[in-house]
């Protein structure tokens, strides 16, 4: 993949041509009396964004320049475009500021432009830039976002420095970005695309055993924290040994089942001996009423009376009359004392009832009093509906407990079988190393010419780069120059510079289908200005060498304009700085920037 | 009823009523005299009287306890 040209519509700027080698984004001083002027802010960055934006980079808050300027209005309503070729086809992308998402344009060997959305387009961009047809490792067209930054490095903030080449993304750590490098090296990536897999479900599982941990130890005072297996497996057995009685008591309330009958029994003891006090009640309001109606039953024979009742019949019915004096005078005595023999013959009755009740109740009453006794002895309930509450307390807590114990065992055990997957993987690591080392052989050499051509006066360092598994995360590391002291704070810089440019010339060499440029924003900024010009020159005998091959390549970096530099070094005209400015693609000043007076 | 005092109007009220009650059922005597003082102020001496009207009259008839209508 090649630039070809960068520019907006409507244009803001005059479109800006991509050519081979060097291409300068030139910051330079004018000569007036305003030549204190900075030369911070005049969109050397914000080129290299636009560029970027084109290749679908993230555009929202975090894309800092793009937003300011697009809420001042200098990108309403405008669109970017990029022209770029692979392999001799024309490709050409546009995107607007105002629909950054959805509506992105492309064409194809100047095909009318089509539309995408940008899920569609990263899609489509990766395997264009990227898929290698050969290629014997993972490749996935998601990765768009993830093997662009490793071309294109632009600084967010003023001042902010390069970061590691081997940790080009500051969000991505090495165990997943190692895949990605093993890809742009064209060897197999396989074992860090598991590992990463791997490690990523080892990292979603281990906060869930955090969890779960916490928990234990928060409800039942067990402590997991420990990392001793021992601990946590005795720990596992406690807490089973609890569950266990839980368990046991639970299933001991389940079989006294006469607990509920027994309430239940208690329940109709009570309704009865109520029956039977209402029936006493009753009868005695009976035998109340009796008395009271002899107590007031005063009647006295009055033989008297009877005999003029009598007489008086007599004279009303005369012959028909059978009955004599006596008989009469004796039925009414008889009448008397057969009522209240009957009245005292039913009080006793009602009393012997009454006696009878009582004694029943206090045959019910010792019966529900044992059945109290023995639920109250058991202390397990005072009434039915604690009980239940109590059982359902309890089997609630029994649920969550063996849940989560079940659950922290399916996760202990994924989480071993994960394990025991990544040390098969550093096992396969270990052979991997032995596999690639003619490879890693034949890139170190890459790497020390271009270092030594960097840096021609320091001594022939031949062991500064290697691929090798490592017991670490990321289960293969790749070590450059990490821990040299050499470079002072432009360590990353120069690391960045070799490292980059040699993955470039590497994927020339080797034909790979990926970009054949390399953009480093700021790259001399921390870097003695010497090595620039050995770069221009090494930059110079490569386009050479390839040219020869009908290859090329192109390497964008922004260059402040510099005081000094023709002074001190013999080939330094070569990067004065009308020369760079006469070779720059874009030229910006303080007064003439790349938005206006943005 | 003509002159006759202890045969009163009383008596021969009470007296229909007890018949009344009677036909459908035979009463002992307190059953009797509780069911009658529900529905009119009387003695006991003016039952007993009736009752003994009753039973010269041959209209009703007694064992231990029940007062019966004779057949």
């Amino acid at each position: 993949m090649y630039l070809e040209k960068l520019y907006t519509e409507p244009q803001i700027f005059n479109p800006v041509k991509f050519k081979p080698g060097i291409n300068f984004i030139f910051g330079k001083k004018e000569k007036t009396a305003q030549s204190k002027k900075s030369l911070n802010n005049i969109g050397k960055s914000t080129f290299l964004d636009l560029l970027d934006f084109t290749l679908l980079s993230n555009y929202n808050n975090g894309s800092k320049r793009l937003y300011a300027a697009y809420n001042k209005g200098y990108l309403k309503g405008k669109t970017v475009v990029l022209e770029f070729n692979i392999d001799g086809v024309k490709f050409a992308i546009k995107r607007s500021f105002d629909n950054p998402n959805k509506n992105i344009l492309f064409s194809q060997n100047n095909s009318k432009f089509a539309p995408y959305n940008l899920i569609d387009m990263k899609a489509k961009l990766c395997d264009i830039i990227f898929k290698k047809d050969s290629y014997s490792g993972h490749y996935s067209n998601q990765w768009l976002r993830k093997l662009i930054p490793f071309f294109i490095k632009i600084h967010q903030y003023k001042k902010e420095s390069f970061i590691d080449p081997i940790r080009y993304i500051k969000e991505v750590n090495e165990t997943e970005l190692n895949q990605y490098h093993l890809f742009l090296m064209n060897l197999n990536n396989t074992i860090s695309y598991e590992n990463f897999n791997q490690q990523n479900a080892l990292k979603n599982i281990k906060p869930a055993i955090k969890g779960i941990k916490s928990f234990f130890e928060e409800k039942y005072d067990l402590s997991l924290s420990e990392a001793k297996q021992a601990t946590i497996t005795s720990n596992l057995n406690k807490l089973q040994r609890e569950y266990e009685e839980l368990d046991k008591a639970i299933k001991n309330f389940k079989l006294q089942k006469s607990y509920t009958v027994d309430e239940k029994k208690a329940d109709e003891y009570t309704a009865k001996i109520k029956q039977l006090w209402f029936a006493n009640y009753n009868d005695k309001k009976r035998i109340d009423a009796y008395e009271n109606s002899i107590k007031f039953d005063d009647t006295k024979i009055q033989t008297k009376k009877i005999k003029q009742l009598y007489k008086e019949f007599n004279l009303l019915l005369a012959e028909n009359i059978k009955k004599t004096l006596d008989e009469t005078i004796n039925f009414k005595k008889d009448l008397i004392k057969s009522r209240k023999e009957f009245i005292s013959k039913e009080v006793k009755e009602l009393n012997k009832s009454i006696e009878d009740r009582k004694k029943e109740i206090t045959i019910i009453e010792n019966k529900r009093k044992k059945i109290f006794d023995f639920l109250a002895n058991k202390n397990a309930i005072k009434d039915l509906s604690e009980a239940h509450y109590r059982l359902t307390e309890k089997k609630n807590e029994l649920t969550e407990l063996k849940g989560k114990v079940d659950i922290f065992r399916d996760l202990k055990k994924k989480q071993t079988e994960i394990e025991l997957e990544i040390k098969k993987l550093e096992m396969k690591a270990l052979e991997f190393e032995t596999e690639i080392s003619d490879f890693t052989y034949e890139l170190s050499k890459i790497i020390n010419k271009t270092y030594n051509a960097i840096y021609p006066n320091l001594p022939d360092t031949t062991s500064i780069f290697d691929i090798g598994s490592t017991s670490k995360q990321s289960k293969i590391a790749i070590s450059f120059l990490e821990n040299t002291t050499m470079f002072g704070k432009g360590k990353n810089n120069v690391r960045s510079l070799i490292y980059d440019i040699s993955i470039l010339f590497n994927s020339m060499y080797q034909n790979l289908n990926s970009p054949r440029f390399i953009i480093h924003d700021g790259i001399f900024d921390s870097v003695d200005k010497a090595q620039f010009v050995h770069l221009y020159e090494y930059f110079e005998k490569k386009l050479i060498e390839f040219k020869k091959e009908g290859k090329q390549f192109q390497y964008i970096l922004t260059y402040n304009q510099e005081g000094k530099i023709t002074e001190e070094f013999g080939n330094a005209y070569k990067v004065s700085n009308e020369k760079i400015e006469d070779e720059a693609i874009l030229t910006l000043t303080p007064s003439k920037k790349l938005l206006g007076n943005f | 009823i003509p002159k006759y005092e202890n045969l009163n109007n009383n008596v021969l009220i009470i007296g229909s009523d007890i018949i009344k009650l009677l036909k459908k059922q035979s009463y002992n005597i307190e059953n009797l005299y509780q069911k009658i003082k529900k529905a009119k102020k009387i003695d006991f001496n003016t039952f007993y009287d009736t009752l003994t009207f009753l039973w010269l009259s041959e209209i009703i008839e007694k064992n231990q306890f029940q007062i019966y209508l004779k057949k």
